[in-house]
């Protein structure tokens, strides 16, 4: 498999998430402020059922009058890298010592501490209420950090465009050092179709700058293709040992499906 | 009314003296003893769903407890969360979870390059990384415990234009002026530079601070093509020793690039003006030995061997026996032209001459070496091999106990090269690890993580679920396959099982807090809380908080210097066998640089009578157990202090060679050896002090110094006094004998210039007989330098005590000086001074009749030491002043506690003179100093490495010392050695005629010794026969390697 083939699965996945997230986030109510700012903070956010307190089942943290043992009867939030804890027990670290006792059924918000037989999570917050109305609260925040993200980026973008890819080429960036780690810079011409964001280019044409390298610092970076045909958020100025500030692709994000292109034009203040 | 009192006592502070002569070429002692081999897939179970390219690996075992290890890998946060995870196991690597504490994040390796050191005895994990969330971006991290939540703190924060590869070593020093303090070397390729010259090592001479100071060593000295090699690779030694090696990138157009394979030193852990200079190549004279020129260095950044890059691979490693010894692996295209070639080679000589290849290794890379305490040395790495039509990665593990000359293998891992498809490169890493702690070897690399025990030749433990029969991954719910990977692998190579490794504690604290038998153990303070000790009598004594109860070493003749020597003796964990373990002591008996004697060494001052003892261990037993009594003898000696050690051995678990016969006690040599040696433990005895009152006048005591180096070089004394000590001794003196009193002060330097080997000096220190407190000591602390390190120190002071005490003490050094002067340098007359000071200290005395007697004995005591003089010639201490002053005194009817002021005195100077004499004969403890030092003036001295017998001598020299430091040799065999010696001599004599032309009589002197039988008189031949050699070196003093 080259890696032009290996990247495009990759593309469509990112760009077929982003616009999940963004329409799912506009069909719930807004949950108290709360319960926004933990779910944005908590990476595992999981309803589960405290089986003992003060003990701990996972290597390397001890038990202590903050610890509890809880089995995660669902799962509200979680990176897909972490997999399904689901019916497992876990260690969770509380915030204050002694205030779960065994048979508390909550919501908790938590973060990565120890991976080892299990988990041990550290918790971040806690929020009042009942759990199942929490449940709810917390999947319509997470939808709606999602779609935050997504405008973050936007925002953060230096020009927005829908386009093709019409050529790559290795990029002219001067003596550079020897580096295992060396971006090995390339360039793609994008032929534009319509700007989201930002000032129409010069003869319809923008170049952006991605690194060409299979190292490990660089390759989770796009490797655009003559032919991708995409929303492109490119940003300025992150380019590493190199001068001026032309544009760049560094992260999967950068390239989004070109069907979010309207979801993408409203988060970028544009008309429909 | 609390009474005044006033005594003498020469305080002992711990052993001193340095050999200062680079240690022999030594073979190891291998063992018959099977190494258990142990491997764990450290991915934890929790995460038996991933599928990511975990490579190049990194390891850290904290030597402080080797239960606690730390790894690291390509491994993001499975959270995504905003540090990194290490592996983290605290059971000694059977049990691995993930800890996210690295800064930076990035999701798809969690860091980018990083490689992580414990400190020694600190438990701080110092960590070298790019951080994984902005490019080529050094941080130089560390946590107090890496098994808490607290992301690591950041010391260094650089970028600029790129850092790469940092490669962190860390220890906490042992010994020397920066005790205790952690210090960091983190080797890396800095962009920031501006001439091109990028090999660079970031370093901290204390890296515990609050904010610890960190400074740039650029360690590339000539000129490069823009820069040099990514791999900068350092290495330090508990001595002070640091090396590193490097590539200098000399052409890098087009791969392979040519190179300079170089190797740079510190002789005192990189602290000075100009580090990393200590080692010049010998061809343009630049700091930094090419150990290789024109090496050709591939340069591919894709998939070339098994799906991994190339671009060059490097591994350094000294052998904590020796730190002239050190190992080198690196990689390249021999003569521009594949295969990818490793080469392991050697120095003896502190990098300056290299072996030819002692290992070759095509298609291979991931190269890692690492020395045990036993000077075992082992290699790790990675080759790809084609089985079959496919090709594997094998990661093989080579280890040889004679220094490289034969290697067993042992493959480690097998697996398929071509699966999984790489990612990302590197496939399973730039490097992969290993690291000795003790005797033991602890390694990681990355390997295709398919269950499958054909791929696995030790065996292999999986946290992550595996169905072994199936050979299938599964995955959290035991159940879902999971797709192959890359992931890192932990090992563990243990030389000696626990239950046959028997140790003696060099601390104690309580019951519960005491050294656990670890290599190195932690405590520098050594020396005066082991399981080694002395009593007066046969008895153990008692064990107040488990601390044995040393007694100071009686010395004189008959019960006065009867003692024994006992010591505790543990196993790691309980044995299935019965096995039975050996205590061999020695005594290093002048308190400055005076070498170790044992049981064969037939000194005539200390008789260590064989057999050594024994103890048994039965099935189940750990100990303690505390050896028999071990009677020993310890004539009247002069000194201010002697030690006493032990070294225990059984079948499986030998002493580390050299012993410690034949060395001085300090810093770092015999320091070194004991604290990396379970088996070795040491304890310094103070003598019987030499109590006094004193209404006015000065005390004396002396001290000998001897050079115990294969060099001439100036010894450097720095003396200080306590601020609140000073004011009342400021009247005192410092007297170099032979040179003059200088006034005391609270601090300063004397240099003994151009000392040779084994030559002695003296030194007295005049103190006012001061009024004090009963037990108050006022003292100065003397400490000898060499490079700004202290490599050892003592005390002359005076202490308080009782009147009657004084007195008796004064006595019973009037015995112990007579004694002396009638047994061993025939004067009748003295036999009576000995018998009725004793008579009168025994059957009881008053301060009267203490005058009394010194009035009745003035006129033998003028007239013994004529005698002396008459013999011997000279007396550099101006006795007879003391005398003098002392029948003065008498005369004038001065109380007895002022007379004993001045007997004191007199004495301390008449038995420095009677050591003066009698080691001017020859000292037997010195023979295997004058081995060492023919070796070295063969190897050092240009003229005579030039000598047509030089190499034979060299390595008669070599082979004997060799033999010496494991006790296969004894000084009964010197004789022997010096037949070789003057016949190898003998024949080269011609050839030395015009240089030094009393050599045919030197060596006549010398045969005549060697066939009279008396070591004594062999040693001193000898060493009249090295001074002449010495004096075709042409700089006069030398301030050589330790």
């Amino acid at each position: 498999m080259s890696m032009g083939q290996a990247w495009g699965r990759r593309l469509g996945a990112f760009g077929v998430a982003a616009i999940l997230a963004f329409h799912g986030g506009a069909a719930s109510g807004q949950p108290p402020a709360g319960v926004e700012e933990l779910t944005r903070n908590a990476p595992f956010v999981f309803r589960g059922t405290v089986q003992e307190a003060g003990a701990s089942n996972v290597t390397g943290v001890p038990a202590s009058a903050r610890t509890v043992v809880v089995r995660v009867d669902e799962v509200l939030k979680a990176p897909a890298e972490l997999g399904d804890f689901t019916g497992r027990e876990i260690t969770v670290q509380l915030q204050e010592p002694g205030t779960d006792p065994p048979g508390r059924v909550g919501v908790f918000f938590t973060r990565g501490w120890i991976y080892g037989e299990t988990l041990g999570v550290v918790e971040v917050g806690r929020a009042a209420g009942d759990p199942g109305a929490l449940r709810g609260q917390v999947l319509a925040a997470d939808r709606r950090s999602q779609d935050q993200i997504l405008a973050e980026r936007v925002q953060g973008a230096a020009l927005v465009v829908v386009g093709k890819v019409v050529e790559t080429r290795p990029a002219e960036t001067g003596p550079q050092p020897i580096t295992e780690h060396d971006p090995q810079w390339w360039e793609a011409v994008i032929e534009v179709d319509s700007v989201l964001k930002g000032s129409k280019p010069e003869g319809n044409r923008v170049t952006v700058l991605y690194p060409e390298s299979l190292d490990v610092m660089w390759y989770e970076a796009p490797k655009p293709r003559k032919g991708w045909d995409a929303v492109w958020l490119l940003y300025r100025g992150q380019r590493p040992g190199v001068s001026g500030e032309p544009y760049t692709v560094l992260k999967p994000w950068n390239i989004l499906s070109r069907d979010t292109a309207e979801t993408v034009r409203r988060l970028a203040g544009g008309k429909p | 009314m609390r009474e005044e009192k006033l005594a003498i006592v020469s305080g002992a502070r711990r052993c001193i003296g340095r050999a200062l002569a680079a240690v022999l070429t030594l073979s190891t002692l291998g063992s018959a003893v099977e190494a258990q081999v142990t491997v764990v897939n450290i991915i934890p179970n929790s995460r038996s769903g991933e599928t990511r390219q975990d490579s190049e690996p990194n390891i850290a075992v904290d030597p402080a407890d080797p239960l606690r290890i730390a790894g690291t890998a390509f491994t993001p946060d499975p959270m995504g969360g905003p540090n990194a995870p290490i592996y983290v196991s605290t059971d000694g690597g059977n049990i691995w979870v993930l800890n996210s504490i690295v800064p930076g994040n990035g999701t798809v390796a969690g860091t980018g390059d990083i490689t992580v050191s414990f400190g020694g005895s600190s438990h701080v994990l110092y960590a070298g990384i790019l951080r994984g969330d902005s490019s080529l971006h050094l941080n130089i991290l560390r946590t107090t415990d890496f098994t808490l939540n607290n992301p690591m703190e950041i010391l260094v924060n650089r970028q600029g234009q790129g850092v790469d590869q940092p490669f962190i070593q860390a220890t906490t020093v042992l010994g020397g002026s920066q005790v205790g303090k952690d210090h960091v070397y983190v080797g890396d390729n800095d962009f920031n530079v501006v001439n091109g010259r990028t090999a660079s090592v970031d370093l901290s001479l204390d890296a515990r601070a609050v904010a610890p100071p960190f400074s740039i060593a650029r360690i590339e000295k000539r000129t490069t093509c823009a820069q040099d090699g990514p791999q900068i690779r350092p290495a330090w030694h508990w001595d002070g020793t640091v090396y590193a090696v490097f590539y200098g990138w000399r052409t890098c157009n087009t791969s392979p690039f040519t190179s300079d394979l170089v190797v740079v030193r510190d002789d005192n852990w990189a602290s000075g003006a100009t580090p990393f200079t200590s080692l010049v190549d010998s061809g343009d004279s630049i700091a930094g030995r090419k150990v290789a020129t024109n090496v050709r260095v591939p340069w591919s950044n894709a998939p070339t061997l098994g799906q991994e890059r190339l671009g060059g691979s490097l591994s350094i490693a000294v052998d904590p026996r020796d730190s002239s010894r050190v190992y080198i692996a690196y990689a390249d295209f021999p003569g521009g032209n594949p295969p990818y070639t490793l080469h392991v080679r050697r120095s003896d000589d502190r990098g300056q001459t290299w072996t030819a290849d002692l290992l070759t290794v095509s298609s291979a890379l991931n190269p890692s070496l690492a020395v045990n305490i036993h000077g075992k040395v082992a290699f790790l790495y990675q080759q790809v091999v084609n089985v079959g039509g496919s090709d594997r990665w094998e990661t093989h593990l080579r280890r040889s106990t004679d220094e490289g000359g034969n290697w067993n293998d042992m493959t480690l891992a097998t697996t398929p090269a071509t699966t999984p498809a790489f990612a990302f490169l590197p496939y399973i890493g730039d490097y992969a690890d290993l690291q000795a702690v003790g005797k033991d070897f602890y390694g990681i690399f990355s390997a295709n993580n398919r269950p499958d025990l054909a791929n696995f030749p030790q065996g292999v433990t999986y946290q992550r679920n595996a169905n072994f029969t199936t050979n299938v991954l599964l995955n959290t719910d035991n159940a879902t396959p999971v797709s192959v990977s890359i992931d890192p692998f932990f090992f563990k190579v243990e030389e000696l099982a626990p239950a046959l490794d028997f140790y003696v504690r060099d601390w104690t604290n309580t019951a519960v807090d005491a050294d656990p038998g670890l290599e190195p153990s932690t405590d520098p303070a050594f020396y005066n809380r082991s399981d080694v000790w002395n009593r007066r009598g046969t008895l153990p004594g008692p064990f107040p908080n488990d601390q044995p109860s040393n007694e100071a070493a009686g010395n004189g003749a008959g019960i006065i210097g009867d003692n024994w020597a006992f010591a505790r003796i543990r196993l790691r964990a309980p044995s299935t066998t019965t096995q039975t373990v050996n205590a061999h002591f020695l005594v290093s008996k002048f308190g400055t640089g005076s070498n170790y004697v044992d049981s064969t060494v037939m000194d005539p001052d200390v008789n260590l009578p064989g057999p050594d003892p024994q103890l048994t261990f039965n099935p189940g037993q750990i100990g303690p157990q505390i050896t028999p009594a071990y009677y020993w003898h310890l004539n009247a000696v002069n000194s201010s202090h002697l030690c006493l050690a032990v070294e225990v051995s059984s079948t499986d678990d030998p002493y580390v060679a050299p012993s410690l016969r034949g060395y001085a006690p300090g810093w770092p040599t015999t320091d070194l050896r004991v604290l990396l040696d379970n088996n070795k433990a040491q304890r310094n005895l103070g003598l019987s002090t030499t109590p006094a009152r004193g209404l006015g006048g000065t005390i004396e005591l002396c001290g000998i110094v001897h050079n115990p180096a294969t060099f001439r070089r100036d010894v450097i004394l720095r003396h200080k006094v306590p601020p609140s000590v000073f004011p009342r001794i400021r009247d005192g003196y410092i007297d170099v004998v032979g040179v003059g009193p200088v006034p005391l002060a609270t601090e300063g330097t004397l240099t003994l210039r151009a000392m040779d080997p084994g030559e002695n000096r003296w030194l007295c220190v005049g103190l006012p007989a001061v009024a004090g407190t009963e037990g108050e000591v006022l003292a100065v602390d003397f400490q000898e330098f060499h490079n700004d390190q202290p490599l050892d120190g003592f005390g002359i002071g005076i202490k308080l005590s009782p009147v009657e005490g004084a007195l008796s003490e004064a006595l019973e050094r009037h015995r112990s000086a007579y004694t002396r002067l009638h047994l061993g340098f025939g004067i009748a007359e003295a036999e009576k001074e000995a018998s009725d000071a004793e008579a009168l200290r025994r059957g009881g005395f008053t301060p009267e009749s203490y005058r009394l007697f010194l009035a009745s004995h003035l006129g033998a005591m003028y007239s013994t030491y004529d005698q002396l003089l008459a013999t011997y010639g000279s007396d550099p201490f101006g006795s007879r002043q003391k005398l003098d002053r002392m029948q003065n005194l008498l005369a004038s009817g001065q109380p007895a506690e002022r007379v004993a002021i001045e007997h004191a005195s007199f004495l301390n100077r008449l038995d420095s003179l009677l050591t003066l004499h009698q080691v001017a004969r020859g000292d037997v403890a010195d023979i295997l100093q004058n081995v060492r030092w023919q070796k070295d003036l063969f190897l050092r001295v240009e003229r005579l490495t030039r000598v047509s017998v030089a190499g034979s001598l060299v390595n008669v020299s070599r082979t004997w010392a060799a033999e010496y430091g494991g006790r296969r040799r004894n000084n009964e065999d010197y004789p022997q050695h010096l037949k070789i010696v003057v016949d190898l001599l003998s024949t080269a004599t011609g050839e030395l005629q015009s240089e030094v032309p009393r050599l045919p009589s030197l060596l006549a002197a010398l045969e005549s010794a060697r066939t009279s039988g008396d070591l004594t008189a062999m040693q001193k031949a000898h060493r009249d026969v090295l001074l002449a050699l010495q004096t075709l070196e042409t700089s006069g003093s030398v301030a050589g390697a330790p």
